[in-house]
């Protein structure tokens, strides 16, 4: 009975793991590309980031009503922090170039309140909660972003 | 093309504002000072550029996909225990036979259907890429081997549809990721799942089995696209685009489950009872 409850907890956990947060792993991708501008790093640090979230996740985590899409972005720019200056690999040169030469003329933060609010759908509030900064600091961050962007150029 | 007159505090505030401004979420006097503000700004066309710019970023970031070998490694992260020692336990007991007949009936029973039972299922031509490969040929008889034979000759002989899920996410032979159907009707269990290699193709199956007439259901994905299929009528059930093709005994419906991955049903139900299950399978 003890054996059979437990398989059902961890079953719960699997679906919960593969059908509510692998599918932002794409997402995740893009978001540690706009950190890292490059495909490589934001790879590893992808991995990194699922690795370390499948392995910390439980039964109760999963019943809780959390925003996935906001927890596995606030698990990279913490990924990210802690791996900080590891921009290693080569940049891209082919794949979302003007959005990585966007990103590159922009501070860190700039960036990633950018990404957040405009790309991820996050709230002021939920991105800000996520860099771990107060809102009205992620609006001066977002700011900043949203005006570079105006003057960015997606032609080819 | 962002420029806008005002001093930079006004300007950063109306920039990180845009967002709210447009969906119109903003208090009314944080929106009236939008509405001045806009118009000191002197830049009419503003909301409109930043607009279109923002979809212009959201496009190009699309452009950055994870791989399905990634995808796989990924879900992999994510291992219950109980299937890894299920998965085991299988795979040792396998071992022995698996090596030796299993293999080699399966390569003669291919060498027959590719001599003489082309008119197994297909209406008309063969693929137009990967012409070894018949998917309708191979899978319709395997789908008939595998009705009349026990389930030992699943890899993963289970009910629990975790497992299975499982079984495909953590198998190195798979290049894809293969969607177990969920919320299919009651009435049908999972009997366990295989990954089938044909050397030139690895496909796997799920097979069910229904709880009162005992009647067999397959689902089979393989790498693989739909258009390589030969031409059939195409049915389309709740935004389900599905392809329909039948022999003496069974109907096969075909459609494209994911981008390069094409899904085959088989059973001895019509076609669109195969496409209702599929639907409710697919759907999240």
């Amino acid at each position: 009975m003890a054996t059979q409850s437990k398989k059902m907890m961890d079953d719960s956990v699997m679906e919960y793991y593969h059908e509510q947060l692998v599918v932002h792993a794409d997402l995740v991708y893009r978001f540690a590309f706009c950190l890292t501008l490059s495909l490589d790093t934001s790879l590893g640090l992808v991995k990194r980031i699922f690795e370390k979230t499948a392995s910390q996740l439980t039964p109760t985590t999963v019943k809780q009503e959390i925003n996935t899409k906001g927890l596995l972005l606030a698990e990279s720019w913490i990924a990210f922090q802690e791996g900080k200056s590891k921009k290693s690999g080569v940049p891209s040169l082919t794949l979302a170039k003007h959005a990585a030469k966007m990103f590159e003329s922009l501070a860190l933060e700039a960036r990633a309140a950018l990404f957040l609010v405009d790309v991820a759908g996050l709230t002021v509030k939920d991105s800000a909660k996520t860099l771990g900064i107060q809102e009205n600091q992620l609006r001066a961050h977002l700011g900043h972003g949203r005006k570079t962007l105006l003057n960015t150029s997606f032609e080819a | 093309m962002g420029q806008v007159a005002g001093d930079s505090t006004s300007v950063g505030i109306l920039f990180s504002h845009l967002g709210e401004y447009l969906d119109e979420e903003l208090a009314p006097e944080m929106k009236a000072k939008m509405d001045q503000w806009l118009q000191e700004a002197g830049n009419q066309n503003l909301l409109d550029q930043f607009v279109q710019k923002r979809g212009q970023l959201q496009i190009k970031l699309q452009e950055l996909t994870l791989s399905e070998s990634v995808l796989l490694e990924l879900r992999g992260f994510a291992q219950d225990r109980s299937v890894q020692a299920t998965q085991e336990v299988v795979h040792i007991e396998q071992f022995g036979r698996r090596e030796g007949s299993s293999q080699f009936v399966r390569k003669m029973v291919l060498g027959v259907i590719a001599l003489g039972l082309g008119l197994f299922l297909v209406w008309r031509f063969a693929p137009r890429s990967g012409p070894t490969f018949k998917p309708l040929e191979y899978l319709g008889f395997e789908a008939l081997m595998l009705e009349e034979s026990k389930e030992e000759r699943l890899n993963l002989p289970t009910n629990e549809i975790n497992e299975i899920r499982q079984f495909f996410s953590s198998n190195p032979d798979l290049s894809f990721a293969f969607k177990v159907l969920k919320d299919i009707p009651d009435s049908w269990e999972p009997d366990g799942a295989s990954v089938i290699d044909y050397e030139i193709e690895k496909v796997g199956v799920v097979q069910y089995h229904h709880k009162e007439t005992s009647e067999k259901l397959f689902h089979f994905s393989y790498k693989g696209e739909l258009s390589d299929l030969p031409k059939a009528e195409t049915g389309n059930m709740r935004s389900l685009v599905f392809q329909t093709y039948s022999s003496d005994s069974l109907n096969l419906i075909a459609w494209q489950s994911a981008p390069s991955v094409t899904s085959i049903l088989v059973g001895r139900r019509s076609a669109p009872e195969l496409a209702e299950i599929a639907v409710l399978g697919s759907t999240k």
